[in-house]
């Protein structure tokens, strides 16, 4: 009799959890790895922005010391290399990315998502309008995804983020952001660049160059000025510089490397809707988790010697 | 007879940015030659910014007026020009620095309409 209880209550459990979805399905466990592994990603690249402007800003400030004699301090010469809609734009897509991990850690458990909505909604609303944004165009400019498919992947999320989802529509969900997550992620990553023909490590690269130009001809002008100990510190800034713009490129190369695979992650996950098991997919998201990590040591290392 | 085309803004881009490393990879000793190098570099980075906005403005269909500072950079350029002829071999920038310049200073010469 016991027995047939404890059987009749394990099959309703396991029919609730079927109905639900709920986070011990194997999906909602893959998706909530995902989402762990997609945040401390996305959180990173934002740094990426920070140390090109950082070297920007110190160009700037060589320039002010070039002209400071003749034209003095102007204000209107200081600006930063990303106008604030530019960053906006960029802030918000990646905060439209990380949104998009925690509703699907979210939506995953057995939480009731309540608390979530109302952040979702309003991040979601900020895609929305992100897509009409001069800022926008800047992001995309760099990109070979064509203007209008662009702003339509950014919607395409936003419209999603205001979506009210349960347990069950996972799967739906997976579907539905499977190529706006790419787009997103490619165009994130068409940003960057290359030191060559645009985008960050491009401008990284040129106002390293101008940096150890700057630095070279002030050593020059001003030796005779200078004690040996004093020459020989602004020497060793040289190969400081040098050393700097190739640690910054190959942070700012691991982070293309980590969108990428923020995007090939997310494509295995949809292809594991129906899975059990899926191997592919728990390695990809294994190494996304160690490439966040390694991207948050190379850019503390970074921020630390600027400082 | 054929005519030389209009270079292009990717073409003008392409040879602001072979300047760039020409003289990001040249070794100047002394004041003028250094101070030389570090004022090209200068004015070769306005033109580069200024042709990445022109870029962007033409793809969005915006018209944009060209700033002063890149009227100022092509000057700047044009001064250098025999400086930077002459000083090439010496402070090790391979290949022809003249004619890169030229490339860049017609191009921008058309899209800027200086």
């Amino acid at each position: 009799m016991e027995r047939h209880r404890l059987i009749r209550w394990c099959s309703a459990v396991c029919v609730l959890s079927m109905v639900s979805g709920c986070a011990f399905s194997p999906l909602g466990k893959r998706a909530t790895a995902f989402s762990t592994a997609a945040s401390a990603t996305t959180l990173q690249v934002k740094n990426g922005y920070q140390v090109v402007e950082q070297s920007y800003y110190d160009v700037q400030v060589d320039n002010l010391v070039k002209v400071f004699d003749t034209e003095g301090f102007k204000t209107d010469n200081i600006k930063p290399f990303l106008t604030p809609d530019e960053m906006k734009a960029r802030t918000q897509l990646l905060q439209g990315l990380q949104q998009y991990a925690t509703l699907l850690a979210a939506v995953s458990g057995n939480d009731a998502v309540a608390a979530l909505d109302k952040q979702s909604e309003s991040v979601g609303k900020d895609m929305e309008s992100l897509s009409k944004d001069s800022g926008f165009k800047s992001v995309a400019k760099n990109s070979t995804i064509e203007g209008g498919v662009a702003a339509a992947a950014v919607d395409a999320l936003g419209r999603e983020l205001m979506a009210r989802k349960t347990a069950k529509e996972l799967p739906t969900i997976l579907d539905e952001m499977q190529k706006p997550v790419d787009q997103i992620c490619q165009l994130l990553e068409e940003d960057i660049g290359d030191p060559q023909t645009g985008g960050l490590r491009n401008q990284l690269k040129n106002d390293y160059d101008q940096l150890i130009a700057d630095q070279r001809a002030f050593i020059y002008a001003n030796e005779k000025a200078m004690s040996p100990d004093e020459k020989r510190q602004a020497i060793a800034i040289l190969p400081q510089l040098w050393i700097a713009e190739k640690q910054n490129d190959a942070a700012l190369a691991q982070t293309q490397e980590a969108l990428k695979k923020l995007a090939t992650t997310h494509d295995a996950l949809v292809d594991t809707k129906k899975s059990k098991d899926a191997p592919a997919f728990e390695s990809l998201v294994s190494q996304l988790a160690v490439q966040g990590s390694q991207l948050s040591d190379v850019y503390s290392a970074a921020t630390k010697k600027e400082k | 007879m054929a005519t030389n085309p209009v270079p292009t803004i990717p073409q003008t881009r392409a040879a602001a940015q072979a300047l760039e490393n020409q003289l990001a990879n040249a070794n100047p000793i002394g004041a003028d030659a250094s101070a030389t190098v570090a004022d090209a570099l200068e004015a070769v980075g306005v033109v580069l910014t200024a042709l990445n906005q022109e870029e962007a403005a033409q793809r969005s269909g915006q018209m944009q007026a060209v700033g002063q500072d890149v009227t100022d950079a092509v000057k700047q350029l044009t001064a250098l020009k025999k400086q930077l002829a002459q000083i090439g071999s010496d402070i090790g920038i391979v290949g022809d620095v003249a004619g890169g310049l030229d490339a860049l200073l017609t191009g921008c010469g058309s899209i800027f309409k200086i």
